[in-house]
Order: C-alpha cells, then structure tokens, then sequence
C-alpha cells in the first residue's frame, strides 16, 4: 500500500486529489496538509512514501516545505501544479533544484476531455515516485558542492576535438542531476549538447527556461530542421522523438513511442551511432527503465565515448544500471565527473586576443 | 460507481462554492486596502496574500471544471505575479480593473438561475482579456497609472448596464470551535441525569398508585368487628401518604430546577456559538458602497469601528437588510458630490462611519454616521402632508424632532423619483420593523452636514415574553416589548375628543379602542354593573400609542413563539402563533398593526397594498409600450387590480389619447418607435392640461444616466423592467394616484 500525504491549501483540490488517487487499489491516502508547515511536520511524523505538495500555500510554501522536508525527513515529494502561468512556473523547477523528483499536472474537473490522460498521468507519477527508497543517500549528495570533483587522475584520458555532439539522456531525477553538470560547463563549450529528459507533459518549456537561467549555456526547445550549434544545450520537447543527423541537423519525429516513451533516449542515441559516430557522445543519466541502454551500446560499438551515471548520485539507477550491465558504459561518473568530461572532450576555444 | 461520481461531484461543488467564498473575499479586501490611500501597511504583504488566494480559486476551480472562474483567476495570477516581482502596487487603473474582475468572479461564483449563457460569462471572457491587455501594456501602462492616482474616477463606466451589485448573502455555514461542541456535548450528556430522575419519578408515582390501589381494597373488605381498628388505617396511611407524597414532591421540585437551570445554560451556550463578530455583517460592505459611490461620482471613506464585538448570528442576519439600506441612504441621500461639497467648504470626500460598542444590560448600539447633506426636515414634512399623514404634535411645524419620527413612517421619502432602489419610502420603515422585531430602538439625529442613526440592539435574542390577554372569548398574546403598560380605567379618567373616545396614560392623552373590535371580533357585551372601560393596555410602537381595552389582562410569561408561515404569513395584525403551557396555541399580535389600522383614516394600510376598492370611479391607466407582450401583461396586472386600463402602441399614440381621454396615471415603457418614454413625458409636462399627471416610466434601460434623464423629463417614477415585480407597481401606482 502507497501512503500519500496531499499538502494543498483549497479543500476543493484536496478533496478532488484524494478522489482520484484513491480510485487506485494500491494507494491511500493518509493525510491532507493545509500548509507547508504542517506539510513538513506530517512528513516528519507519519512518514509518507510520497507527498503530492502544491507549490503555493499560506506559511511555507512549496518550495520551502521541500527543502525542509529533504532536510530532515526526507520524502519522495511529486508538485502538483495547476495550469501553466509563463514566468510562476519557475517556482516548480525551484522546488525540483530543492529535491522534489518530479512535477506533475494537476488533473483537469471529471467534465474535461483531459481529466482521464491527466488523471492517469498523476497516479502514474505517484506510484513511479513511490518506488524511490534511497532518496537521503541521494539527496545528501546531491547537496554536496564541489567536492565531488574528481581528482584528475580518475579521469578518463579522452582526446579533446574529436566530440561534435554530446547526447544526454534522463528520466527520474534527471532535471537535478543535468543541472548540475550543466551548471559546471563553459560558455564557450565547443560542442552542442542535445537532452531528451522524460516529464510529465506541459512542464518541458518551463525546465528549459529554468535551466537556462542555471547554465552558461544558452537552453532551447528544439525545433525540427534546427542545427546544433557550440554553447548551446536542446531539449526534446514534449510527446516528439527527437534524432540528429549528419551536418547537426535536429529532427522531431511523431513515431511511435519507444519503451512507451516519446521522446525516448534509445531514438536520440540510435540516430547518433548511425550518423556521428565516434564523434559523439552519449550519456544517459538517472531514471527508471532501460530507455537507451541498449542503444548506448550501439554508440560505443560504433566508436562514441559512452558515459553513465554512478549508482551512488543516481534517483534510480535503471537506465544507467541497465546500461553498465550491458557493457555499454565506457566510463561510469558522478555528476561533477560528468561536467569535467564533458569540458574536456569540448573544451571551450580560447577567442580572440588573449595568449 | 456512476452514483458515486454523481454524489461526489455535488459535495465537491459544495466545497467549492463555501471555498471560493473565502478566496473572492480575501481578493476583494486586498484590493480596498491597496486602494485605501490611509492605508500604512506592506503593499508586498497584501500582494501575496491575495495572489495565493487567486491561485488557490484556480486550483479549486480546475477541479469542478468551473473554467471561467479558472481563467480569470489564471490572468489575475499572472498580473499579480507581476506586481508581486516589481514588488509595485497597482495603480488607480488597474486597481478598478482587478475590482472589477472580483465582481466577476462573484458573479460565476453564484449559483446559475437560467440555462445557456449567462451575462457572467461574456463579462468573464472580457474581464480576461483586459486583463491579459493590462499584462501586456505594463510599462507604458505604468506611467498612465500614477497620473490617475490623484482624480478619482466619474461615473464613466466601459461595461454597459452596470450597477451596484447586491452584497453577497452570508454563507450557510458557521465555522465552531472544537473546543464549544465539546462543551455543549458534555452539557447535553448531563441532561441525561435529569431524564432518569424524570423516569425515576414516574416509578414512584407508579408504586404509589398501586399502593393507593390495594388499600382501598382492604378499607373495601374490611367491616367493623372484624378486628380491624376502622379509623386507625386511614389515619395511619393518610400520614404514610402524605409523607410519601411529600417525598415525591420536592424530588420533583429539585428535579424542576435542576432541568431549568441545565436547559438555561445549554441554551445560553447555544446562543453564544452562534454569536458571530459584526465584522461578518460588513464584510461586502466598503466593495459595495465603493461602487455606488463611483457609479454617482462620489468620493468617501468608509470608517469601521468596533467590528469585533460578538452579536448572535439571527441579529446580524436580520440587521444586513436594514444596515444596508442606511449606508445606501448615507450615499445617495447624504453624501454629496465633490464639486458640491467644495461649494459648501467640506473636504471633497465624504466620510461614512459606522460603529458598534456594548452598551450594559446586555446590548449593543450601533451608529451608521454621514457628513452629507443631512435630513431636509421641511422637504420630510413635505412629503408626510403629502401622504396625509396628521402631525399630531405640532401641526405645521417643521422641526428636526418631528422630521425624525415622520421618516420611519411607511411611504414618506423625499427622493424626487421612486426608483427601485430608492425613494419609495418603504425602507426606512422596514428598517425600524426589523430592529424592533429584534427588540429594539432605532433614532435619527440630523443637521445640516451630518446624520446619525443609532440603532439599540440586544446582544443576544433572547427568549420572548409576553403578556396573555383575554377579549371577546379568545385569549391573544402580546409582545412584551409592544406594551408600555397596563392599566384599569374607570368612567371619570375617559373621554370623547372629536367623537372618538380617548383616555389619559403616562400624561398623555391616546386613542381608547377596544381590541375584540379592531380585530374584527364580536365584542362580550359587558355587564352594565361595571361601569368605565376597565382593564386596557397601552400598545406602543415607535412614537405611536393607544390603549386597548381588553376582558381581562391574564399574566405575564415566556412564550415559546412559532411563525405561521404559508398562506397566514400576511395576516394584519398577526405576528404569530404562542405555544403556552399547557399545549395550548393563541395568536400573538402585532400592535403596530393594529394602532395603525385602529381609527386613523387617511393612512395607507401597510401591508399588502390592495386594490382601490370603496372609490366610486375605477382609476384609468394609460399603457405605452410597444411590445404586445409587455403590455398585455401590465394591461392584466392594472385590471386585476381594479383599474381601468387604456392602452398604446408608441409615445405618439399615447398623447393624441390623453389628449381625448381622461387617465389617472401613465406607465410608460422608454424604447418605443416615434417617440421615446422620456419625450412623452416632457410633452406631458410642457402640456397645461396634462403636467400633472403622474408618469411612471417602465424600461430595461438600467443605468443611472438614464435614471436622471427620466428625472429630468419629469417622471414621477422610474422601474426597471429586470427587477419588476408584481407588488412594487402596484404599490408605486396606488402611491402616485
């Protein structure tokens, strides 16, 4: 049985919550927090396996019930966020960078033609959040800064020049971890890297602009036909495949979804083994499945340095595990790993005058 | 699991709606503070406050698929999100903007009356939209803002046909501490006490019976001689008796106190959780009153004083009608319009304040003050000659005194045109109804400049007590707040004035009626012996008195009171039904009516103006109205009424037949093709002959614009059509006749 904690201020969504999730034979819903307050006690006192928390309450609002919560009773927490507001919808990623592991779309009313995929999606979230076991190992070291820079003889010898493009791949706790490494890389990076993250639909946009807002890099959607170009990170957008071509061309495809998932990782890395090659590189990062893993074993098989996520920094570590399991990881890093050998395959073009 | 979804969706809507209270009111408050320009706090604060609370409509709104509330909360989040980032407050524009939106969310908020579109939804879409625009023009928009800071905005509205909106009626629920049901649970349970000594006393009285029971069968069989001493067992068991009955008597005593006090306190209690602070009564006020005032192109303060204070529940539910209208009176009566006040040298906004303290003796006064105009005593004369209305007192003169009591009158008001809002003078009748139903006082000190009404009111209902009376067979319970006293009266203390016979009381002289009589009974004849007019009381409402005369005056007591409700909810004189102790019912009388209705010729009855019937001519109503419709059912109405109705098809029609046929009134609809209401009444007017003829114009024409074109084409009353009823026409029309 799932233990759900809903913290959220208006009784009606409360009520609506619960409505829906209990309607799932495997989830019950203990408890309703009116505040962040009560929501950071509640964690505390009942031990949840998941609480469902909207981001805007009286008192502590969500974002910092999050960080209290991971603090000191840590909890998977999925946000709840009601409709798109543009600008507001930063405070969700806010609360993702304080340890939330995923966003969701608060369902539509039982009128709307959305309400059933919505609906679906939330208990789906709920029950994928819920699996999350080791989340104070994790969260712990996630908090920890610089520290787990590797010294440089750990890092892997790599030829720099030769990456034209760098692949990232990441389900849950992916948004953390890639802006983590992201955060780390220069402006001036001499490859484009291209992420397809999984989410729940209609966060995609807002992810994109809060991680521009966290890297040096400049962030985009992609857009079909679109070059990759040096300095710039493209982000999969919701419900497209995404694959690269020869030349750094972008293409959105509406295949259909691959491991159920569209974008999927196993389509981004299948078109670059085909079409770049050694001179790219693959990493897939945290998340639950497999999505990828085999094709990161096609990338190596045709010459890519493939890289994945360490157990010890992952959410989960099914993809990246099932990737290590298949031989398919060249190198096997931290976060800060990662960043290093990302700037090192790319290193950022000394311009202009100085010498 | 359909059912179920059913049963859940309706609580849900519930919620909803008790929720989505809470939300438009916070929005509403927050907006008035950052509008209030006294006010000192953190404009941050207050943005946050009420951008949550826009969130959390939008999320509570989402989930009953209320999409319009949804939406117009989602463009307010993003423009207080805005502002919040700025940390800006809203300029004078924008604010009447987000009040605005707050009107719309009140209205998608009330429960839908018809199918189909409703008018709540176009104005939602429009309210998005300006808002989205106000997002979109920010920083040019900004400027034009603060230049508008210092003019307060005209009358000059965008959204056609608006008006004041009502203030939105109390939620059904009350909100208890947990902490007072416990209390009042553990009060209850010790009730329980006092049933199984009830119980226990039904035992004894039992075991006594039987008792009783088996010693008359010994008395029966015993005989002289048989051994038995006769007298010694009576008198044995007459004192064995009488101890036990004793016994049971004082058990039942104590038992009586015990439930009397327990009830008491249970009871006060109760009362106590359905006090609520007066502040709840106010809570729609300064939007409301913020809106009439701009609608007039008014400018005041709304003071509040005192809301804290705990009233009960009932008080402040019948009070909202009558304080309404007192703040309403305040603006449209009282406060005048900036250039006016400035003419008189009075700061250019008005001020209106109201308060509440605790007054001992358990009561509360309450004081709705205005700096406006103050009551004109000669134009309230005016109006209560008009009406007939004998000054008893002091014929002709017109002082601040007499103005104060004639004002309450039913029927006199001194607004030019009878509008649905104002001017039919029935209000501040109902005002001081109400507040004396509750056990009240209410008195109006005015001057040039200010006008203060002061309303007394008890904390608290309390039990009502009455005082039982007999006449013409039939036993009548009277309110005791109605009655001054009671008293005897021989031959010598009563007289005749003017054929009608009076008596002296509390050193005035008032009107001697017998109350078998004015209640239509057959009288007793009394007994020739008994001369004098014998036991009366003296029944007082406001200024008013008279003395009845009555069988006999029975006692004084509790009255546990029902209404009649249905069909004997109007009954003249009848306030309702009093269950006495013994199970029986008697009607409770309402003695206003009755002083009223007792030998005063010349004033209208108060309830339920009926047809015009005694007169020896049926009155002619002339109809304009160029819908069949329309004028067919007023041409019903009139006639049933009792009127002889003519009808027109258009302005033009109508004259050429007043100018042929003698009518008594006009009703007249405004729209109509070659010539307007508005021209038909200025020709009326410009015509020796006719200008006297009252005109009531009947539109669907809403706005205060054309409200002051039909006063100045001359109309005598202006109804629109949406709020049209039945009743008011006929009252208005049997007003202006």
């Amino acid at each position: 049985m799932i233990n759900v904690l809903i913290a959220n201020d208006s009784p009606t969504a409360a009520e609506f919550l619960k409505r829906i999730l209990s309607t799932d034979p495997e989830i019950s819903v203990t408890d309703v927090a009116r505040n962040g307050l009560e929501a950071a006690n509640m964690a505390g006192r009942k031990r949840p396996d998941v609480i469902a928390m909207d981001i805007h309450m009286p008192g502590l609002d969500g974002f910092e019930a999050t960080r209290r919560i991971m603090e000191n009773t840590p909890v998977p927490i999925v946000i709840v966020a009601g409709s798109s507001s543009g600008d507001n919808e930063i405070m969700v990623f806010k609360a993702v960078q304080a340890g939330a592991v995923a966003c969701v779309r608060a369902p539509s009313g039982f009128s709307s033609p959305e309400h059933a995929p919505e609906a679906a999606e939330l208990v789906k979230t709920i029950k994928a959040m819920s699996e999350v076991k080791v989340i104070r190992r994790w969260h712990d070291l996630a908090r920890r800064p610089a520290a787990a820079v590797p010294a440089p003889g750990q890092l892997p010898k790599l030829q720099p020049g030769m990456i034209q493009l760098v692949a990232m791949g990441a389900s849950t706790g992916g948004p953390q971890v890639l802006q983590s490494i992201l955060s780390r890389l220069p402006a001036g990076l001499s490859a484009p890297v291209v992420v397809v993250q999984h989410m729940s639909p209609g966060f995609i946009k807002s992810f994109a602009r809060w991680l521009d807002g966290s890297t040096p890099l400049k962030v985009t959607i992609a857009a079909h036909g679109e070059t990759a170009l040096p300095g710039h990170v493209y982000v999969a957008p919701d419900g497209r495949h995404i694959a690269v071509r020869a030349g750094a061309e972008i293409q959105l495809t509406d295949d259909e979804p691959e491991n159920g998932m569209r974008p999927s990782v196993s389509r981004l890395f299948r078109s670059l083994a085909g079409n770049l090659g050694e001179h790219s590189a693959g990493i897939l990062l945290t998340g639950m499945g497999e999505d990828g893993a085999m094709e990161l074993k096609n990338m190596r098989d045709a010459g890519a340095v493939t890289i994945a996520q360490d157990s010890e920094s992952s959410l989960i570590y099914g993809m990246p595990g099932a990737a290590v399991k298949a031989g398919a990881a060249a190198y096997v890093l931290s976060p800060a790993g990662i960043a290093a050998a990302i700037s090192a395959l790319a290193p950022a073009k000394i311009t202009g005058g100085a010498l | 699991m359909a059912h179920n979804g059913e049963e859940f969706r309706k609580k849900l809507l519930i919620t909803f709606r008790g929720e989505a209270e809470d939300h438009i009111r916070e929005l509403g408050s927050g907006f008035l503070k950052l509008e209030d320009p006294s006010f000192s706090g953190s404009p941050a604060a207050i943005l946050e406050t009420v951008f949550r609370a826009a969130h959390s409509l939008k999320g509570a709104a989402r989930a009953v698929d209320e999409k319009e509330t949804e939406a117009v909360c989602q463009a307010l989040e993003s423009v207080l999100a805005d502002l919040k980032k700025d940390n800006r407050p809203p300029g004078a524009a924008l604010l009447d903007l987000l009040l605005a939106a707050v009107r719309t969310l009140q209205e998608l908020a009330a429960p839908a009356k018809t199918e189909g579109t409703r008018p709540a939804s176009i104005r939602a879409a429009e309210t998005v939209s300006r808002l989205e625009a106000a997002m979109h023009s920010r920083p040019g928009g900004g400027r034009a803002d603060n230049a508008h800071a210092e003019k307060p905005l005209t009358g000059a509205r965008e959204i056609p046909g608006d008006e004041p909106h009502p203030v939105p009626t109390a939620a059904e629920n009350v909100r208890v501490p947990l902490a007072v049901l416990e209390s009042l649970l553990r009060q209850t349970e010790e009730l329980l006490a006092c049933k199984l000594a009830a119980a226990q006393r039904c035992v004894d009285l039992k075991d006594l019976t039987i008792d009783i029971g088996l010693r008359r069968k010994e008395w029966a069989a015993a005989r002289p001689g048989t051994g038995t001493d006769i007298m010694e067992t009576p008198r044995n068991y007459l004192a064995g008796l009488e101890k036990a009955e004793n016994g049971l008597r004082k058990g039942m005593e104590q038992d009586q106190r015990a439930l009397a006090s327990q009830i008491d306190r249970l009871h006060w209690e109760m009362k106590r959780t359905m006090m609520l602070p007066f502040s709840t009564l106010l809570e729609g006020f300064p939007l409301f009153l913020r809106e009439m005032l701009r609608s007039q192109g008014k400018d005041a303060d709304l003071v509040m004083e005192g809301t804290e204070l705990a009233v009960d529940r009932r008080i402040l539910q019948e009070m909202k009608d009558p304080l309404l209208h007192l703040a309403r009176n305040a603006v449209d009566h009282g406060i005048e319009k900036r250039e006016t006040r400035l003419g008189k040298n009075k700061p250019p906004r008005g001020r209106i304040f109201i308060s509440i303290s605790k007054k001992e003796g358990n009561k509360a006064e309450i004081i709705i003050k205005d700096d406006g105009a103050g009551i004109d005593a000669g134009k309230v004369a005016a109006a209560a000659a008009r009406l007939g209305i004998p000054d008893t007192e002091a014929a002709g003169k017109a002082d601040m005194a007499r103005a104060g009591a004639l004002i309450f009158k039913s029927g006199v008001s001194t607004c030019p045109i009878i509008t649905d809002i104002s001017g039919r003078g029935l209000g501040l009748a109902i005002v001081r109804e109400k507040v004396e139903r509750l056990g009240g006082t209410v008195e109006v000190e005015t001057a040039p400049g200010e006008t203060v009404f002061r309303i007394v009111l008890p904390l608290t209902v309390s039990t009502l007590r009455g005082i039982l009376v007999e006449s013409g067979g039939e036993t009548f319970a009277v309110p005791i707040s109605q009655v001054e006293r009671a008293g005897r009266a021989g031959p010598e203390e009563t007289r005749t004035v003017e054929g009608k016979a009076v008596v002296s009381s509390g050193g005035r002289t008032i009107p001697l009626l017998k109350l078998c009589e004015t209640l239509g009974l057959a009288g007793v004849p009394r007994p020739e012996g008994n001369a004098g007019c014998g036991q009366f009381i003296v029944a007082v409402s406001g200024e008013e008195r008279a003395a009845f005369q009555v069988d006999q005056v029975l006692m004084e007591q509790e009255l546990l009171v029902k209404g009649l409700g249905g069909p004997l909810a109007n009954v003249r004189g009848v306030s309702g039904a009093a269950v006495l102790g013994g199970g029986k019912v008697v009607p409770m009388l309402n003695m206003r009516d009755l002083i009223e209705a007792g030998g005063k010729p010349g004033v209208p009855a108060p309830r339920g103006a009926g047809a015009p019937g005694g007169q020896k001519r049926k009155k002619a109503v002339l109809i304009a109205e160029d819908s069949i419709t329309a004028r067919t059912l007023l041409k019903n109405i009139f006639e049933a009424a009792g009127y002889e109705v003519k009808t027109a098809v258009d302005g033009e029609a109508a004259f050429e037949l007043l100018r042929s046929v003698a009518c008594d009134i006009v009703v007249s609809d405004v729209d109509m093709p070659k010539m307007t209401g508005f021209e038909l009444t200025a020709r009326i007017r410009a015509d020796k002959n006719l200008s006297d003829l009252p005109v009531v114009l009947v539109t669907a024409l809403e706005s205060d614009r054309d409200r002051e074109r039909g006063i100045d084409a001359g109309a005598n009353a202006y109804i629109v059509k949406s709020k049209f009823e039945q009743n008011d026409i006929l009252e208005i029309i049997e007003r202006l006749i």
